[in-house]
């Protein structure tokens, strides 16, 4: 029997229409995924081929940073012309009567700054949480495919074992971020930006508790689902060599003429399996660095312009509102890390499942 | 989460009256006085969600 043969029936009998469909859409909005399916993916590997194209790759990742950066520049123009507007009223502010017209010219342009500011953050947060939602997406098409895959391997026990726990860790994990993590840090913002409007720290602590307690509070939740999900997986594995172990050599030993055969293409097969699997969390793996590159690229665009933004405001605007501006910058930069630890969460439970499958000779 | 809709929002609220009516009070000898009492009254709105949430007095 030729491996290829064996390849072809196996990858047909996989149901790899859905995975195709988000590799597919991934590779469109990204444009930094070239259009790969699976069957390619196999072939590669198998030949030892290159898979990705890293010269070309890095290219479109400058370019689509550089262009990012120049959309968000609108607002950050727009915030510094306000700024302007506030230094000339507070250094200019003897000449224009009474103390309060100043006083109270800036605290109304801090609060258009407040509204441009919350308007584009909330754009970021938003497209944040599409973000996560679509990579929790991709787990759950991807999930259903590879452990069948496992189990076919004779990783029963890891399978029956893995699905839940690790179908459980995606979606507690995915609900955790959602409705904790992400909006307690587009609450730290909004009390950064309040912040703003006095000359006096109301809720500045607050904030930075807030903005603290979500990078903590992602790091815990992902120790504690790696943990549960490897350990699971190293208990399960040892089990499932024996399994298959006592298989082959019953069918090598006890059956008279064929056994050998029987036994062999047995190994074939499972190889084979094995390869698909591994190809298959290759593919995973992909989908989700590509469906991670896009957001984290637009949402440090839009927090590098808040950067420079504070930057070329703090010698014309007030103390407050060049703090907050830079505080704004860098709870984008913590949308970011969340969104970060969170695909690398899933790379690590899909990398948990490629590595399972204990069929190969016990030496 | 309608809780922290409505203490964000009323935080945001308070913060802005008292800023503007700090600023637009007359000079006076009580101004002092009225400044202390404007930072209580924002202290009771921050903890407000804290004393809810554990048990309520």
């Amino acid at each position: 029997m030729d491996y290829e043969t064996v390849l072809e029936e196996q990858l047909e009998a996989t149901e790899l229409s859905e995975l195709e469909d988000s590799l597919a859409d991934a590779a469109q909005q990204s444009g930094v995924l070239e259009e790969l399916s699976v069957e390619d993916l196999v072939h590669r590997l198998l030949n030892g081929q290159q898979i990705l194209d890293s010269d070309q790759i890095l290219e479109n990742l400058k370019n689509l940073f550089l262009l990012e950066v120049r959309s968000s520049l609108m607002l950050g123009c727009e915030i510094l012309a306000v700024c302007i507007l506030i230094g000339m009223l507070t250094s200019f502010s003897d000449s224009f009567g009474k103390r309060t017209v100043s006083s109270l010219g800036t605290v109304i342009c801090s609060c258009v700054i407040i509204a441009l500011c919350m308007g584009n953050f909330y754009q970021s947060y938003e497209y944040c949480q599409d973000a996560l939602g679509t990579m929790a997406h991709s787990m759950e098409i991807l999930l259903p495919v590879m452990i069948p895959l496992l189990v076919a391997m004779g990783g029963i026990s890891s399978g029956s074992i893995l699905d839940p726990a690790v179908a459980g860790a995606v979606t507690g994990f995915s609900a955790l971020m959602e409705h904790i993590v992400l909006p307690l840090v587009f609450l730290s913002a909004v009390f950064t930006m309040i912040n703003s409007i006095t000359e006096k720290d109301y809720v500045k602590k607050l904030a930075g508790f807030l903005r603290k307690g979500t990078i903590f509070l992602t790091g815990l939740a992902v120790t504690v689902f790696t943990g549960i999900a490897a350990i699971q997986g190293m208990v399960t594995k040892a089990a499932d060599g024996i399994l298959i172990n006592t298989t082959k050599y019953s069918l090598d030993n006890f059956v008279p003429i064929v056994g050998g055969f029987a036994a062999d293409s047995l190994d074939m097969v499972i190889s084979c399996v094995g390869l698909i699997k591994n190809a298959i969390g290759v593919a995973g793996i992909l989908l989700i660095l590509a469906l991670l590159v896009i957001p984290v690229l637009k949402i440090l665009a839009v927090a590098v312009i808040y950067k420079i933004t504070a930057i070329a405001a703090e010698p014309v605007a007030s103390k407050n509102i060049s703090d907050s501006l830079n505080e704004l910058g860098t709870a984008a930069i913590t949308m970011t890390v969340v969104l970060a630890i969170g695909a690398l969460m899933f790379l690590i439970f899909i990398a948990i499942i490629m590595g399972m499958g204990g069929g190969g000779r016990w030496n | 989460m309608e809780l922290m809709k409505d203490w964000v929002r009323s935080l945001f609220l308070i913060l802005l009256a008292i800023t503007f009516i700090e600023m637009l009070l007359p000079e006076s000898s009580m101004g002092k006085y009225l400044h202390f009492i404007f930072s209580l009254v924002i202290m009771a709105t921050i903890l407000y969600p804290v004393i809810r949430l554990t048990g309520g007095v």
